[in-house]
Formats: structure tokens, C-alpha cells, sequence
């Protein structure tokens, strides 16, 4: 267990990127989703747009990652 | 329902036990970081409680258990045990036909709690379990005699609500053995 003493701050930007991070977590699923599928495509061209759909998804994803990164970067650098 | 601090690091900490199960990448990382919201609110609702002070945090805590002797915790973390007896008088306990078992509290969602003596069993070749101690208080048990080599512990046995301060009061028989033979109780 992480015993560190948090500054409620602190506290409420780790649960902010915490919940920004349960967030990206369903996009990663989605992309796992399309990929699956652009491996088994069920018409001509469904492989594509599949292809796509996770690249657009995937920067989403590091997009929020990044977004959750900063929220924490911000509350720490605030602290000192 | 509303989960407290200690039960959100206990959920956290079992999806994060079971999170390398599940057979897709993607599942496994939306346990994870599921774990890590409840952890990041468990510790949210302690900063608000002022939980982990920074006094808290490195003070030394030293317990003293009947029986057991003495114990020094630290943030949490067992840092000594002191046992008011040794091999010999272990040994002197089982020719008499009483067994003596502890175990410590392992969770580590308790925070400052944890490294505390939990519980401690007695229990005699002939009858198993007999006595139980737990939050500073004793308790006679009644075994149903499937306890195996288990003496003080095993098997299955049911306790009495009545609960005593003193071993003495609890079974003066088995206290008294106890007494003559560690010299405390």
C-alpha cells in the first residue's frame, strides 16, 4: 500500500487522472475491438475502416493518458 | 453503498490479484487502472480524514499482548517482537498437553494496523481449540473434535458470545498450567 501522505490537492488530481485513466482503459477495449475485427473482416473494405477507426481511437487514448500524466504533473509541481 | 478507504484498497487490491487472469490486454489494463481509481479514492478520503499524519506515519507503536509478549510496530510495519517465552517453555506446554498459536494481522489495506497481533489460539491434545483471544479479549471455543494435529486451531469449532478480560477467567484450568509454566500470563 502506498503510505505516503497526499495533500487532499494531491488526493483529488490523483483521482482525476485516475478516472481519466478508467476512461482511456474503455478505448483501449474498443481498439482491441476494431482490431479484432480488421483481422476477420466480414465484408470487402471492413478491414480498413476498422484500421482506421482504432487509429483514431488510439490517439484518443494517448491523448488522455497524456491529459491524466499532466493533471498529476501539475498537483506536484503546485506542491513544491 | 458507499465502500469506506479500507475497503476500496481491499477491491483494489484484489482486481489487481486477479487483473493478470483475465486473457485479453486490453481487460487486464482496464482492471488495473480500475484498481488505481479506487486506490486514488481511498486515499482521497483519507487525506480528508487526515489518516496517514505525519506523526502517524513514523510513530513507533509498542504493543503488549498477554502471553505473546512484546511487540514494536512501525508505520504499520512490524519492526520487532520480544516473545515472553522461548523453545523450552513451548516444549514444557506441550508435555503438558496445551498448544499455543498466534497469527498477525495480514491486510495490507489497514494501513497502520497492519503488523498487529490478531489473534491467539489455545487448545489442549485432548479437547483441540479451547480459547481464542482477539481485541484485548478471551473466548472459549467448542470444538467438534476434527481438528487433526491442529490442536490449538484446527478443525471446526464455534465460540461463546460471553467474552472475559483475563485468561483466568476465561479457564482457570488451562491458565493456571500456563502460569506455573511461563511464570505470566
Amino acid at each position: 500500500m502506498d503510505n505516503k501522505l497526499l495533500t487532499v490537492a494531491q488526493a483529488e488530481a490523483k483521482l482525476a487522472a485516475a478516472k481519466k485513466r478508467v476512461f482511456a482503459s474503455h478505448r483501449l477495449a474498443s481498439i482491441a475491438a476494431y482490431e479484432r475485427q480488421a483481422s476477420n473482416p466480414v465484408y470487402d473494405g471492413q478491414a480498413e475502416i476498422c484500421q482506421s477507426k482504432a487509429a483514431g481511437e488510439r490517439s484518443l487514448y494517448e491523448k488522455e493518458m497524456a491529459e491524466a500524466d499532466l493533471i498529476e504533473a501539475k498537483a506536484s509541481e503546485a506542491e513544491k | 453503498m458507499k465502500l469506506n478507504a479500507a475497503q476500496l484498497r481491499r477491491h483494489a487490491l484484489l482486481l489487481k490479484e486477479r487483473a493478470p487472469q483475465f486473457s485479453r490486454f486490453d481487460s487486464q489494463n482496464m482492471a488495473m487502472s480500475k484498481a488505481a481509481e479506487m486506490e486514488a479514492e481511498a486515499d482521497l478520503m483519507d487525506a480528508k480524514n487526515g489518516q496517514y499524519s505525519g506523526v502517524a506515519k513514523s510513530a513507533i507503536i509498542i504493543h503488549k499482548y498477554p502471553l505473546i509478549g512484546k511487540v514494536t510496530t512501525e508505520g504499520g510495519q512490524r519492526i520487532s517482537v520480544e516473545f515472553a517465552f522461548g523453545e523450552a517453555e513451548i516444549k514444557s506446554l506441550e508435555g503438558k498437553n496445551i498448544h499455543i498459536a498466534w497469527e498477525w494481522s495480514f491486510d495490507p489495506a489497514s494501513g497502520l494496523d497492519e503488523g498487529r497481533l490478531y489473534r491467539i489460539y489455545i487448545g489442549t491434545t485432548e479437547d483441540g481449540p479451547r480459547l481464542t483471544w482477539s481485541d484485548g479479549r478471551w473466548r472459549r471455543l467448542h470444538s467438534k473434535k476434527n481438528f487433526g494435529k491442529k490442536y490449538a486451531f484446527g478443525g471446526t469449532w464455534s465460540s461463546d458470545k460471553q467474552s472475559f478480560v483475563s485468561i483466568e477467567e476465561a479457564d482457570p484450568e488451562i491458565s493456571g498450567i500456563i502460569k506455573k509454566i511461563l511464570g505470566h500470563l
